[in-house]
């Protein structure tokens, strides 16, 4: 135990932030599931609107901050040595103290439950809401702050991430020959140095005006309720980049391998991740495309904004045309993956309707936006998260995780997941607005809710057997080798689970894939890749 | 290890430019004056900016140089306190306006890393003096950046 | 279902583009989806591989598949974006310079009033004209909330400190029902409203009716307008042309309350029984407003109830 409290090997961080991920992870899907109580049926009084604001606020927070961003945090810690042949990450110190920022930042905002309330001003706390004229009581600075800590944990493991891919990679190993997977983390790390500030600045100017007095964002002194908006959203909006371009980066690993064939486009798909990440600073108004900002500003936004959505969609493009032509293993893994392609598409395309303003100025704050970002973040990040465990669960522990358990396992996630947000599409269609502790009986709302709540049930079922296949394959699992997905990347190469020191002897690259060569010397691919066309 | 410290140290520096970035152009966004003391605003930048020459000189690990850095640094927070006082003295609060708002938070938020870089420069080791200095400098020219909007730009 | 949601049934010209652009959206939407699932099935289904079988040919890419894949998705955003600004600038036409709004529309916790140039305030219902095109200057005066009645009209955030405008119409006589849209607190589920459009003749007799005073009130009601004063009411609760209240901002207008269909921001009948849990337990009526306890004794409440009654 002792030896997990002060661990530096990137492994063990890696693990830490996994297990810590998962814990908030059940704490977030409870918030969700007091809220998809309440709201089965028009009218209920299970929860009062205090605990229920409460209750989204604090899923919101938790599922981003303290779920989403470590869990990619720890795949990166734990694999990107690996991937490109190195033993230890460039600054393994910082890289241990960041997973403690990030963890204690999160017991000080779950102990705001027990210190006179919860946030409950919603994850991104606009002002004047969040000034302490409108929100007294503790909670809203319990958010501040921890958020700030865990924004320091972020920047720190961003650091350590970026440093490590520019100086520690195998000999032979160029840039244009990493896996995809270490390239996505390098963009994002990049992404959260120029983004995460912007939070640390909002929550700075929020706490000066909840704690000092000061003005900022308090109109009847002269101060700028829509600055919070802008400041908070230049942080937010590559925010939702930064969580799920490592989820693509994931995909991109599993689905060649499940397919028998390399990634298709490995140029594009690394260029497209610079895109997206470069457009993603120049979007952020539309999430204020209902305040009045003047329609040719607004209009240059969703410009950008359906600009991005180009070098999205040319990665799925590239996942279908990697998987076209290939020999495909319908492991648990892969499922998730190829699930993955079809939510997330949903999910990207209900963003286009949002970056027609008129369509937004009808559909935000619906119901239509949840269904946009679940399924963006859990169709999206969560299910290639699912793949990646399975995928890479037999390297972390040395077992493999149970098939059968493993289908029952999708099957109750995927029909629990579209069950409960597909419907949301409509409700958001209908009319219902986002964070409202209960609805009137309208045509339609009761019973759509309805299916919307037993949906969840159900998912939660098969997030309980996720869980309950991990625990048990830690224990019972059949033994995996080095290699038991017959994989071409370098992390294949180490034991399972790797040693203190992961590699005995750091390897010479010459292609995408090592492995590759290794295994067909007669056709090894800086031969194959050299007669393509890419 | 030296130039691992350095290069993460730059990408921290990245991060704390948007930082600053962001609280400068709230300052410059609500556009408020007041009386500062240009002079001591003056002296006190002067002693910042010796000091980033100082711990330039410090980077090479010798001790001398550092504490001449540290001297100045406390100087420049010290005078920068005796502001401060002035300030409040004379009705110029954090919370009093949109002048304090900005001001404060914003050299608030300065004095504090200068304070943890002192600290640095008093517990790191050698190797790792030339990572703090870059810190140092950047510091220094964020001041310049502030002193720039504060004290002349925003003279009232 | 969604032909029922008011998105799709939309009752002004403003609305009516919205729908428009939607539609194309959904087109696009389905199209893009129907590509994407149909490869992968095609994929799932065609290129399944057994264990142990050989592996298959290796491609790396295809530099005119890329290039295919940009532009076509390029072009569609390019048109998308045509539409999306044509819409714009139907529904946020511009106003004449100076022009002054013809209502004002305010949000407050939680509550929404409009208020009109001859000075009558409206709580709740939004009268209208019908097929006029009105300019609404919409505002608040303590968070930011959102005007949205979806069959009519673009959602507008109400920011304090920023007045911002919309226009309003409606094509047909009606009701339609609204309700904030920004989340603003403990009420927000329930900051509901009405626009409620007239044909002229109606509209201009309900605007006349709202500037006049309430009858003067006899027997119990003229009881419980004194206690209106004595017990406070009139410290947030204006009546028009008879309470000018002290704070204005605190409490919703009471003009013609009897002659309102609903209560509380939009969630109530307005019944005697209803009235009655506002005055007996305000948190009761609606958990988390800001309407203090007042005590009261049973005669104290009939007598006010009395003198709400009264106020046709």
């Amino acid at each position: 135990m002792t030896e997990w409290l002060g661990a530096i090997d990137h492994k063990r961080v890696g693990i830490l932030y996994m297990l810590s991920a998962l814990l908030f992870f059940l704490a977030g899907g409870m918030e969700a599931m007091v809220m998809r109580a309440q709201l089965a049926a028009p009218n209920l009084k299970l929860v009062t609107p205090g605990v229920y604001n409460q209750m989204f606020t604090m899923h919101g927070t938790t599922m981003i901050f303290l779920v989403a961003m470590p869990v990619l945090t720890g795949f990166a810690v734990y694999l990107i040595p690996l991937m490109i042949g190195a033993n230890e990450t460039s600054l393994p110190r910082l890289g241990a103290l960041s997973f403690w920022l990030q963890l204690f930042g999160g017991f000080l905002l779950y102990i705001s439950f027990a210190t006179g309330g919860a946030p409950n001003a919603g994850w991104f706390s606009y002002a004047p809401l969040s000034e302490n004229t409108f929100s007294t009581g503790t909670g809203l600075d319990y958010w501040a702050l921890a958020l700030l800590m865990v924004t320091a944990g972020s920047i720190g493991s961003a650091i350590n991430l970026i440093v490590t891919i520019a100086t520690e990679r195998a000999p032979g190993m160029t840039m244009r020959l990493v896996p995809l997977f270490v390239w996505m983390t390098l963009v994002t790390s990049v992404m959260i140095l120029f983004a995460l500030p912007a939070l640390a600045a909002s929550l700075v100017m929020l706490l000066s005006d909840r704690l000092l007095h000061a003005h900022f964002f308090d109109p009847t002194q002269g101060g700028a309720p829509l600055l919070w908006q802008h400041y908070f959203w230049i942080f937010g909006h590559p925010e939702v980049y930064i969580v799920v371009l490592p989820a693509f980066g994931m995909i991109s690993e599993i689905i060649p391998v499940f397919s028998r064939k390399p990634i298709f486009g490995y140029p594009f798909m690394a260029t497209s991740t610079v895109a997206i990440a470069f457009l993603s600073y120049g979007v952020w108004v539309h999430h204020m495309f209902a305040v009045a900002l003047g329609r040719n500003f607004l209009a240059v936004f969703a410009a950008a904004s359906m600009l991005i959505g180009v070098p999205t969609g040319m990665k799925i493009f590239g996942w279908i045309g990697t998987m076209w032509g290939g020999s495909i293993r319908f492991t648990t893994s892969m499922m998730f993956a190829v699930a993955f392609l079809l939510e997330f598409t949903i999910g990207g395309l209900s963003g286009v309707a949002f970056a027609a303003v008129p369509v937004d100025w009808q559909m935000t704050d619906t119901y239509f936006v949840v269904a946009h970002i679940h399924y963006v973040l859990f169709g999206g990040t969560v299910f290639a998260l699912m793949s990646a465990v399975y995928y890479w669960f037999p390297k972390m522990s040395g077992r493999m995780m149970d098939e059968s358990l493993g289908r029952w396992n999708f099957w109750l996630v995927v029909i629990g997941f579209n069950a409960a947000f597909f419907v949301q599409h409509f409700l958001g269609l209908m009319g219902m607005r986002r964070r409202v502790y209960t609805y009137p009986d309208l045509p339609g709302f009761a019973a759509l809710n309805l299916i919307s709540t037993l949906g969840a049930g159900i998912l939660v079922f098969g997030i309980l057997l996720f869980c309950s296949n991990i625990g048990m394959s830690l224990v019972f699992g059949a033994k995996a080798g080095n290699d038991p997905w017959n994989a071409w990347t370098l992390e294949w190469s180490a034991a399972s689970p790797p040693a203190i020191q992961n590699f005995a002897e750091i390897p010479q690259v010459r292609s995408r894939r090592p492995l590759w060569d290794e295994k067909h010397p007669e056709a090894p691919d800086w031969v194959l890749a050299g007669e393509s066309d890419a | 290890m030296t130039r691992r410290a350095q290069f993460g140290m730059a990408m921290f520096l990245v991060s704390e430019g948007v930082f600053f970035a962001l609280l400068i152009l709230a300052f410059w966004y609500f556009r408020q004056r007041a009386n500062l003391n240009f002079a001591a605003g003056a002296i006190d930048t002067g002693l910042l900016l010796a000091s980033a020459l100082s711990v330039w000189r410090a980077a090479d690990g010798s001790r001398l140089w550092v504490t001449v850095t540290m001297v100045l640094g406390a100087a420049f927070l010290i005078g920068q306190s005796d502001q401060y006082v002035h300030l409040i003295r004379g009705g110029v609060t954090i919370s009093a306006g949109l002048f304090g708002t900005t001001f404060f938070t914003l050299t608030g938020m300065h004095g504090l890393q200068v304070l943890a870089g002192l600290i640095a420069l008093a517990v790191v080791p050698r190797a790792t003096i030339r990572a703090v200095a870059l810190y140092w400098q950047f510091l220094a020219a964020v001041w310049v950046l502030i002193f720039l909007s504060a004290y002349v730009w925003g003279a009232a | 279902m969604i032909a029922a949601g008011p998105v799709f049934s939309p009752h002004s010209p403003q609305t009516e583009a919205i729908e428009g652009v939607f539609s194309v959206v959904l087109i696009i939407a389905v199209v893009v989806f129907a590509v994407v699932a149909s490869g992968v099935t095609y994929c799932s289904l065609r290129f399944r591989g057994r264990d142990g079988a050989p592996e298959p040919r290796q491609r790396f890419g295809s530099r005119g598949l890329e290039i295919l894949w940009t532009v076509v998705p390029l072009l569609v955003m390019t048109g998308l974006f045509v539409i999306t600004v044509r819409a714009m600038v139907t529904i946020d036409a511009p106003q004449a310079s100076g022009q002054k709004p013809d209502l004002t529309v305010r949000g407050r916790q939680w509550w929404w009033d409009a208020r009109y140039p001859n000075g009558a305030v409206a709580t709740g219902d939004i009268h209208i004209p019908v097929g006029r095109r009105l300019l609404v200057l919409v505002e608040s005066t303590d968070v930011i909330h959102d005007f949205w009645a979806p069959e009519l009209e673009r959602k507008m955030d109400a920011v304090p400190g920023r007045p911002s405008y919309i226009w309003l119409e409606a094509d047909a006589p009606g009701t339609y029902s609204g309700a904030c849209s920004e989340f603003c607190g403990a009420d927000h589920a329930w900051m509901r409203f009405r626009v409620i459009a007239e044909p002229d003749a109606s509209y201009d007799a309900w605007l006349q009716h709202q500037m006049e005073p309430p009858p003067v009130p006899t027997g119990a009601a003229a009881d419980g307008a004194r206690l209106f004063r004595s017990k406070k009411c009139a410290d947030c609760h204006g009546i028009a042309s008879a309470v000018t209240a002290a704070n204005p901002d605190r409490g919703p207008d009471l003009s013609h309350l009897a002659s309102r269909e609903l209560l509380g921001g939009g969630i109530q009948r307005n019944t005697p029984a209803n009235l009655t849990i506002w005055l007996t337990d305000p948190q009761a009526a609606k958990p988390g407003n800001h309407m203090p306890d007042t005590p009261l004794t049973t005669n104290e409440r009939t007598a006010l109830l009395a003198y709400l009654e009264s106020l046709r």
